[in-house]
Parts: structure tokens; C-alpha cells; sequence
């Protein structure tokens, strides 16, 4: 049996890597820190609010399909992307009937 | 020559083979010596992190920050070592036998959402206009937000030494970094194969821990000597 808790490696993404790696740790001044080529932070700031749009649209139709429709057969949202990672996949708007 | 440094351990931590340390005294910083290239790239951040994985299991460790460099041993000696001794050994201490665990939870939101729907009925009005109902949005992913943190703490709570949560993006995953014993890790990981069906839980562990080794800030001397 595979343990919940996966372990770090060749599997982790790297955004995951990154998003552990980058600006944490213990900083000490009298060293230097070189800058790390090759990192697209912009593209994954970008992404980080084209989730959050995405998320706020999401929330605001479920809402309303509460609103309109007697409880208990209210819809279930869609499932919340099981890993949510930078960067984060795109989720299709909730169709609204 | 230029040394690429990884972290501080204890003088007699075992190291794998293409590291070596520069050791104080009782202390250690573990280094690599790159020559004179001075660029990394994001595939150096992993080969950074497979090298402190690899060391946190064998013995505490203090993570720096990637991308830090000194020029020779004497300077890290100098830097690292002799001016923090007290403070590194004392964190050394309290992290001995410990890791980090990152965990993710996404929840099914739809309790939150009812639970809202219930105290703020306005919110589920129909609602015109692209920005208002962004507005919107962004008001009840607070809400979400506020409901997911409390659930967290009460799923997360009994696990772990310490936790700090990490990041909360607005789609309603917690993000919480666990500081547990690492002889005690499968009981964490049962503890969240436990979870409730209704929340998705990805772990990733044992990490080095970022989240919870600090060196206390010395402020320099305006005169350049203490």
C-alpha cells in the first residue's frame, strides 16, 4: 500500500518544487543569492487570478441555483480539482439550466 | 571557487557522496562546490530540495535559502556558523527527529455554500453585470475561506507539533505546512486517508522544515563590527 503522503522526488511537479524552494529558508546576508534563470513567475501570478475569476464565477452560480431551487436537491458543485497546484488547470464554467 | 549552500547540520550529520561540509566546531554547513558558474535554473531548485530531503531524515537541518553562494569555506565559517552558534544549536535541538508535512485539502464546499445561502440569502439573488458579480464572488469565497480554515484546524489540529498555514488561494484549498516527528509520519498518513469523503487531502512529505526553522534577524552593526 502507497502511503497517503506522497514523498518528494522525481514525481513532485516543479511548480511544487518551487513553490517550496523559492524565497523560503534561512537568508543570511553576508551571502550571496544568485537570481534563478529560467522562472516565469509573471505566467504563474497570471494564472494564479485567471483561477480566482474563474472560482468567483463558480461560487456565484451555485449560489444561485441554491437560491432558486428548493433545498435538499440542490446541485452539488463540480469537485474542486483534487490537487490544486500552480499552475492551476483551467475549470469549465458550471452550465447553468 | 564558489561554494552553493545547502544547510546547517550538526559536525557529525552523514553526508551522500558530491557534498561535503564546512565544519565549526560542532556545527556544520553542508556545500557544494560549483566552480565559478554563478546561474542556476528552476531544474537546480529540485536537485536543491532532493539534497535536503535527502539530509532531513538522517538528522535535523536548517534549510538556506536556494540560491545562496559564498566564496570560500572561511566565509561561511564566518558567516553561518560562528556568529549564530548558540541560536542554530538550540533550533537544531528543537528539530531533532522532526520533519515537514505539506498537506492540501480541497472541500466540497457545497455545505458552505447552503450554510450561507441560509444566513445571507441576497447572495444567491440573481445578479447582472460581470463586475458586480466578481463582487460578488470574491465575497463568498471569503466566506468559503473562513469555513475551510475553521474545518482545517479541526481536521489538521491533533496531527502535528506545529502547523502553519501556508497559503490560501481563492479556490478554497488550504494550504498548511505540519511539523510531526518523522518516526510518526504513517500515523499522520492514516490520520488523513481518515478524512471525511468530502475532503480531498494531498500530502507531500518528509520535507526539510521551511516552514518552521528560523535564525534570529541580528541587525548590523551601522559600523560594519558588532
Amino acid at each position: 500500500m502507497t502511503s497517503v503522503i506522497q514523498s518528494p522526488g522525481a514525481s513532485t511537479s516543479l511548480a511544487d518544487v518551487l513553490n517550496i524552494v523559492l524565497d523560503k529558508g534561512i537568508v543570511i546576508d553576508a551571502f550571496v543569492r544568485v537570481s534563478v534563470i529560467g522562472i516565469e513567475l509573471l505566467t504563474i501570478e497570471a494564472r494564479i487570478v485567471i483561477a480566482s475569476v474563474d472560482t468567483y464565477i463558480r461560487y456565484v452560480e451555485a449560489m444561485q441555483q441554491l437560491g432558486s431551487l428548493p433545498r435538499r436537491t440542490a446541485p452539488a458543485l463540480p469537485a474542486p480539482s483534487p490537487v490544486a497546484v500552480y499552475p492551476q488547470p483551467v475549470v469549465p464554467p458550471v452550465e447553468t439550466t | 571557487m564558489t561554494l552553493l549552500l545547502y544547510g546547517i547540520v550538526r559536525a557529525d550529520h552523514p553526508l551522500p557522496p558530491g557534498l561535503r561540509a564546512v565544519v565549526a566546531g560542532d556545527l556544520a554547513v553542508v556545500v557544494s562546490d560549483i566552480g565559478s558558474s554563478a546561474e542556476l535554473a528552476a531544474e537546480d531548485a529540485r536537485a536543491h530540495l532532493n539534497v535536503l530531503c535527502g539530509l532531513v531524515v538522517d538528522g535535523p537541518i536548517l534549510p538556506l535559502r536556494f540560491g545562496s553562494m559564498a566564496p570560500d569555506d572561511q566565509a561561511v565559517r564566518d558567516s553561518a556558523l560562528l556568529p549564530n552558534a548558540a541560536a542554530v544549536r538550540l533550533e537544531l535541538d528543537r528539530l531533532t527527529g522532526m520533519v515537514e508535512v505539506r498537506v492540501q485539502l480541497a472541500f466540497d464546499e457545497t455545505a458552505a455554500l447552503e450554510a450561507l445561502a441560509d444566513t445571507d440569502p441576497d447572495l444567491a439573488q440573481p445578479i447582472t453585470g460581470f463586475d458586480a458579480a466578481i463582487a460578488r464572488g470574491r465575497r463568498i469565497a471569503d466566506h468559503v475561506k473562513e469555513w475551510s480554515r475553521q474545518r482545517s484546524g479541526e481536521l489538521l489540529g491533533g496531527l502535528s507539533t506545529a502547523m502553519v498555514r501556508l497559503d490560501e488561494p481563492d479556490d478554497g484549498t488550504q494550504h498548511w505546512a505540519l511539523l510531526v516527528r518523522h518516526d510518526e509520519i504513517h500515523r499522520v498518513a492514516e490520520s488523513i486517508a481518515a478524512m471525511p469523503s468530502t475532503v480531498t487531502a494531498t500530502a507531500l512529505g518528509p520535507l526539510p522544515p521551511y516552514a518552521f526553522a528560523s535564525l534570529p534577524t541580528r541587525t548590523p552593526s551601522r559600523w560594519g563590527f558588532d
